[in-house]
């Protein structure tokens, strides 16, 4: 592999340095000179060039990654898939990465510690939405602006094909200290493994001291399996409770017991911020509640504290009084008639058990209280901590399906009825529509930029329009726009700019001509001939010559299609007509009748020197790949 | 006593980045070396070339029939300190070079004995009376984690953290080197191979290919099978036979 200091590649990015040598590639900073600035190209090492199977998983991931579009992610420009050479063109960022401010500094004061995590933690929800894991989150791939800013790098590219490269454990042994312990073992590896990293930065933030810390890059690979890290504030009891328990819930070993997303970890530390003294219910048994949709967890810590600290419920006796006074009034009214009455009284005393026992199985049905309705009720508005719904154990599932607006209530079993109080009340909760944001392709070549957009599951429509900035064939906005927050499937238009050259031409002049005369003379001139409307009419010219034709002495728009007049040859009579006896194209003076012009068809070069030309025909239906090797 | 050797790129790679050599010195002694490169933007095609050339000319030059066995391993100890010492002073000069490495596996047999020196993951086996038997214990993340008891046999197959080694040549001034030894009587056959065969090729697999072919063909044909499994990474075997 050569090294491309000095060099321009496409014409377009002049290499400056050498930044970084890394396994699979050498980073170069470099400018490019069509966008006027500083960029960072990351050239792979050419190991994998002739493969395949790589070279596909590189283009789909990098088309992936170039999708991530958020102010704490490094952007990825442009990606090259040529055949002598691989490069993606990324953000330059001139900061220091979070490890060396990390030991610039020791520890990081709390504060600035939330403020970085906060960035972190975005960047991965923003990339994890679009389905991808970053999979190597540490400090070393994590950059620090001067004013604060965090930017995440080194997403996915080029990562899959980690695996086969060796590598040192002293190279490795970074990204030993932050893995997951599905990662050490080999086993699959989702979103939570990048909460589990995230939990291993903050806890070194706070404390100065990595999790498990070993001379011996192995064994600390062991100690991810296997041992428990010391608590934080052992080592820094300034750090507050719940934070504390914010990073152990993050570093938790079985991926089901941490935070199942980046949200809701972030969910937690906004509660922590509102309240540094806030202590989370957090115990690490089985926890059956669904965690998405969760109502906050302050909600959540609520109604587990209410159900663990409501008293055991005690059917509600009825008032004792009636019965004393009756049995009393009894006795009083028998004591004059003692021994005939002693029998009635063991009779009464016997009813009045009786009744006892009445009223007392009616206390027991009194236990018993109605299923309250709560189809269409806002599980988070209406219900939760309500005290009319306090009688019952109410438990979540989500309805994915449902059109309603999320955290409504859809379904609930049982509906209606008596139940024991206690008793639980299946309720199910609409997630609402997902949404997704619509992703930047601006600028983005239109096949390219159809592909993943397509990738997102939304529709695509291609609108074309006119545009002289922009490079044909490129995108030049969307709608709805970038960025924005749509239905998930919804449809985007792409307008994409034409490939002509949009200064109006002057209609040439065809008066006597032929029809192919006048259809090439057209042609020439950048229109068309529009054959299906060629009027004839009559007159003295000879026959089959133009005597007419729209939009004469006009300039128009390339691309527009004229219409002709032709001589009949004959002046009109009674018997005739003036248009020919219908358009059928025998009876026509005119030879051939073709079809309208069609753009040439888009040619591809493999050369990843020359700047590619893209096709200027409308949509190619389901194409995926663009024809396209090399995307300036 | 017969030695054949042979490398392939592989079916994925650009490049071949193993290097190896071997010889015979007489009719009772021969040697043979075969590295694995990694690193550097030049992906440790140098690396691998300066361990197999250094070592292989440091044993033609020093070898003396007088040595035992502990003179033989000092001379592949010296040989290979002084590899890694070259590849290392190549790799910080030359910021292009940044990182690059190598493995290594050498072998001097002598009056069927064989003394064998290791650093990394690349392996030499003994073939015998119809077994198979790895000599060299890899210096690698995986196997430390499976003989702590962490990782199951099965679990080292296709771990994603196969590919750390935790010794090379060239990564920092010294170098911990690990010896092994074994007789080779006529017939036995000592194998040394880059992981680029392992990956791709099981031991009974190994075993079965030796008992079915020529042994002049052996390394080819194991190279086949290695390429007809994937051959994701470079192929380098080199077989010795007593």
């Amino acid at each position: 592999m050569e090294n491309y200091v000095g060099k321009r590649l496409d014409g377009r990015y002049e290499i400056i340095e050498i930044i970084d040598v890394g396994g699979m590639a050498v980073v170069y900073k470099a400018f490019d000179n069509i966008d006027n600035r500083i960029v960072a190209v990351k050239i792979l090492k050419d190991e994998y060039l002739t493969n395949e199977e790589f070279r596909r998983r590189f283009k789909n991931e990098s088309k992936a990654i170039a999708v991530l579009s958020h102010p704490n992610i490094v952007k990825v420009f442009d990606v090259s898939y040529g055949d002598r050479l691989q490069y993606i063109v990324m953000e330059y960022v001139e900061g220091i990465t979070l490890k060396e401010y990390i030991s610039q500094q020791g520890t990081i004061e709390i504060r600035e510690a939330i403020y970085f995590v906060t960035q972190i933690l975005r960047a991965l929800q923003h990339a994890h939405d679009k389905g991808i894991v970053h999979r190597d989150i540490k400090p070393q791939n994590i950059m620090l602006i001067a004013d604060g800013t965090i930017k995440v790098t080194d997403f996915g590219i080029a990562r899959f094909a980690r695996s086969d490269t060796k590598t040192m454990t002293d190279s490795a042994i970074g990204s030993v200290h932050y893995i997951s312990p599905e990662q050490a073992k080999g086993s699959v590896m989702d979103a939570k493994t990048d909460i589990y990293s995230v939990g291993v930065v903050l806890y070194e933030m706070l404390t100065g001291k990595l999790p498990f810390q070993s001379e011996n890059a192995v064994s600390v690979a062991l100690m991810q399996l296997q041992s428990e890290p010391e608590k934080p504030r052992n080592i820094n009891p300034d750090i507050p409770v719940g934070l504390e328990q914010i990073v152990m819930r993050a570093m938790q070993k079985n991926p089901n017991d941490r935070y199942q997303s980046a949200s809701e970890m972030l969910m937690d530390i906004d509660e922590y911020k509102k309240n540094p003294n806030i202590k989370f219910d957090y115990s690490y048994y089985v926890d059956r509640q669904p965690t998405k949709y969760i109502p906050s967890a302050q909600e959540i810590a609520r109604e587990y504290q209410k159900q663990v600290s409501r008293p055991a419920q005690q059917p509600t006796q009825p008032p004792r009084a009636p019965r004393q006074n009756r049995s009393e009034q009894e006795q009083k009214a028998a004591a004059a008639r003692k021994r005939t009455l002693a029998v009635l009284a063991a009779l009464l005393a016997a009813l009045a058990i009786f009744a006892a026992v009445l009223v007392h199985l009616y206390s027991k049905s009194s236990n018993r209280v109605d299923v309250p309705y709560l189809v269409g009720k806002n599980l988070q508005a209406e219900v939760l901590g309500q005290e009319a719904y306090e009688d019952f154990e109410l438990v979540y599932e989500y309805d994915e399906e449902s059109k309603d607006e999320a955290g409504t209530i859809v379904r609930q079993e049982p509906e209606k009825g008596k139940v024991e109080k206690g008793s639980t009340i299946t309720l199910y909760i609409a997630t609402g529509e997902d949404e997704k944001r619509v992703p930047d392709v601006y600028g983005f070549e239109y096949s390219s930029a159809q592909s993943i957009l397509k990738a997102e599951n939304f529709e695509v429509r291609i609108e074309k329009e006119a545009n002289n900035d922009r490079e044909a064939g490129t995108v030049i906005r969307t709608s709805p726009a970038r960025d924005e927050k749509v239905a998930e499937g919804a449809t985007i238009t792409m307008y994409v700019a034409t490939a002509d050259d949009q200064e109006p031409v002057e209609v040439p002049d065809l008066m006597g001509m032929t029809i192919d005369e006048a259809k090439d003379a057209l042609e020439e001139a950048g229109l068309a001939l529009d054959s299906s409307r060629t009027e004839y009419r009559a007159s003295s010219q000879t026959r089959g010559q133009i005597i007419g034709y729209e939009s004469l002495g006009e300039s128009v728009l390339p691309g527009t299609k004229i219409a002709v007049y032709v001589s009949t040859g004959q002046l009109p009579t009674a018997a005739t007509t003036t248009t020919a006896p219908s358009t059928t194209t025998t009876t026509a003076p005119s030879t051939t009748e073709s079809t309208t012009v069609t753009t040439t068809a888009p040619s591809t070069t493999a050369d990843s020197d020359v700047t590619v030309s893209t096709s200027q025909t409308s949509t190619t239906a389901a194409d995926d790949e663009p024809v396209l090797d090399a995307e300036g | 006593m017969k030695t054949v050797g042979n490398s392939d790129v592989g079916r994925v790679r650009q490049n071949n980045e193993d290097a190896f050599r071997f010889g015979r010195i007489d009719d009772s002694v021969c040697w043979a070396v075969v590295c694995d490169g990694m690193g550097g933007a030049s992906g440790g095609q140098i690396a691998s070339t300066i361990a197999a050339d250094m070592v292989s000319k440091k044993i033609e030059k020093c070898y003396n029939k007088s040595m035992s066995e502990s003179s033989i391993e000092n001379m592949l100890l010296s040989a290979i300190t002084t590899a890694n010492v070259t590849v290392y002073d190549r790799a910080i000069a030359d910021e292009f070079l940044n990182g690059m490495g190598t493995t290594i596996v050498a072998a001097v047999i002598k009056n069927n004995h064989a003394n064998i020196a290791h650093v990394g993951d690349s392996r030499a086996y003994l073939l015998k009376d119809g077994t198979i038997t790895q000599l060299t214990k890899d210096h690698s993340l995986v196997q430390e984690m499976f003989d702590q008891g962490q990782l199951s046999r099965a679990e080292l197959k296709n771990n994603n953290l196969r590919n750390i080694i935790t010794r090379a040549l060239g990564v920092s001034e010294g170098v911990e080197i690990e010896f092994n030894n074994t007789d080779l009587k006529k017939g036995d056959v000592l194998l040394l191979c880059s992981d680029g065969l392992t990956v791709e090729v099981s031991d009974e697999e190994i075993l079965k290919l030796f008992g079915s072919t020529k042994f002049e063909q052996f390394p080819a044909k194991l190279i086949e099978q290695a390429n007809k499994a994937g051959g994701k990474d470079n192929i380098t075997v080199v077989a010795v036979q007593g």
